[in-house]
């Protein structure tokens, strides 16, 4: 079991810190962007935030299989596949999350630092301070899709004892076989790892508590 | 300070904004007046963005929803002075003049919202630019604080150019006044010769106050 608990952090965390960084990037840049695809990508987005885990785990599973386009990695059934999965799933989330962000707080930051003339780097940097509280619960939404998720790393990753089983790939098989007090088991630790995560994350966020005046 | 060739046009809503020409008085509040829609906001705006030719080495915008950053009135206070490189002497004075100073410590979010405006125009001030554009600086605040940010702008030897809708109190404080009607000034000049009869576009203005 401390195996499979120690796997489910790593592919986790992984994946989420993964996502944040990759979904910030896509983020900003749909922010930015002036050329005309922007709203489709939006769109796109948008609609990626609700992508089922199963899907993208048959489209991931076509893609590295032995004859599939990326099969040359030969990461299927590896741990390193849980992640990608679960990066891809992160991603939409992230950029979805932050383009919204930006596009009711950030207009005015950037006005505001635009009278000061910093270059483009700064003006993120800013941002990313200015909007760090948010940004601490796009990182927790994140961390709850990874963290919740079954079917995707099922798929490309097969539920391989002492390999690829993560704490919701054996819950599903405990429960297949009838074992429902340790499955049960599995889902409070699951639970528990959930809230000390964004207990711990909430923490960072200071401001939280005290609301703004309006 | 001179502003030349500010030029914008909306094409959805065929809003055209055309200052060929605007000279600003220094070192005295001038103000810009005008309807809802005549391009007061937009002005300002091309003004801080370049978008027209100036001779204004530096220039601050405080905007009607002015930018809070997040923490201490104290951190908004060293933000904006390491933003525009700019140190004043007087800082303790100024945040004094607007009653800020017991405030210092307290989170600026969480300021109410006349508390937020004295802060944006300390922001302003203590920017310590050539020129301070403010747009609606005087929107829903109490009197008190209205009092207090008209002193300092009295007291402080700084360019200002005024867009409030408050056309009895700009009167009162303005040293220069402009006219802007559909994206175009239509009459400048000091109090004496702006505020008149002739003036029709001005008299209803104050009229309908």
């Amino acid at each position: 079991m401390i195996e499979v608990i120690k796997l489910t952090l790593l592919v986790n965390i992984s994946a989420t810190l993964l996502g944040m960084l990759f979904g910030l990037l896509l983020g900003y840049q749909l922010y930015f962007m002036k050329s005309k695809i922007k709203y489709l990508l939006i769109y796109l987005t948008k609609t990626m935030m609700g992508l089922p885990p199963v899907v993208l785990g048959l489209v991931l599973f076509m893609l590295l299989k032995t004859n599939g386009a990326f099969g040359f990695l030969h990461i299927l059934y590896q741990p390193i596949s849980l992640v990608v999965a679960q990066t891809l799933l992160i991603i939409p989330i992230v950029s979805g999350n932050v383009y919204q962000l930006l596009v009711s707080k950030g207009e005015v930051l950037f006005f505001t630092l635009d009278m000061f003339k910093l270059n483009f780097i700064n003006k993120i940097k800013y941002s990313l301070f200015e909007f760090r509280n948010d940004l601490i619960f796009i990182l927790i939404l994140g961390f709850s899709r990874a963290v919740s998720e079954v079917g995707s790393v099922m798929v490309v990753g097969g539920n391989i004892k002492d390999h690829t089983r993560i704490m919701t790939t054996a819950l599903a098989n405990l429960k297949s076989q009838g074992n429902y007090n340790e499955a049960l088991i599995y889902g409070v630790i699951l639970l528990l790892i959930a809230f000390i995560v964004q207990f711990g994350l909430s923490l960072l966020n200071k401001e939280e508590d005290n609301h703004e005046n309006f | 300070m001179k502003i030349s060739n500010c030029y914008l046009k909306y094409e959805k809503t065929n809003f055209e904004l055309n200052i060929p020409k605007m000279e600003l008085q220094d070192n005295k509040i001038n103000c810009l007046l005008g309807d809802n829609g005549s391009g007061k906001s937009t002005l300002l705006k091309q003004i801080v963005t370049d978008n027209c030719q100036h001779d204004i080495k530096s220039k601050i915008l405080m905007l009607q929803k002015p930018f809070i950053f997040a923490g201490t009135v104290e951190d908004n206070i060293n933000k904006i002075q390491k933003l525009s490189k700019n140190i004043i002497q007087d800082k303790e004075q100024i945040l004094a003049d607007l009653m800020l100073l017991d405030l210092r410590k307290q989170r600026a979010k969480s300021l109410s919202g006349g508390q937020k405006q004295r802060l944006a125009f300390a922001m302003a001030i203590l920017s310590d630019c050539d020129l301070i554009m403010l747009d609606e600086p005087f929107n829903n605040i109490d009197l008190k604080s209205q009092h207090l940010m008209v002193a300092l702008m009295k007291r402080l030897d700084k360019t200002f150019l005024l867009v409030s809708h408050k056309i009895q109190l700009s009167r009162k404080i303005g040293d220069y006044f402009f006219l802007i009607d559909e994206g175009k000034l239509i009459v400048e000049g000091e109090k004496e010769v702006f505020f008149i009869e002739e003036n029709n576009k001005v008299m209803q203005l104050l009229e309908m106050e």
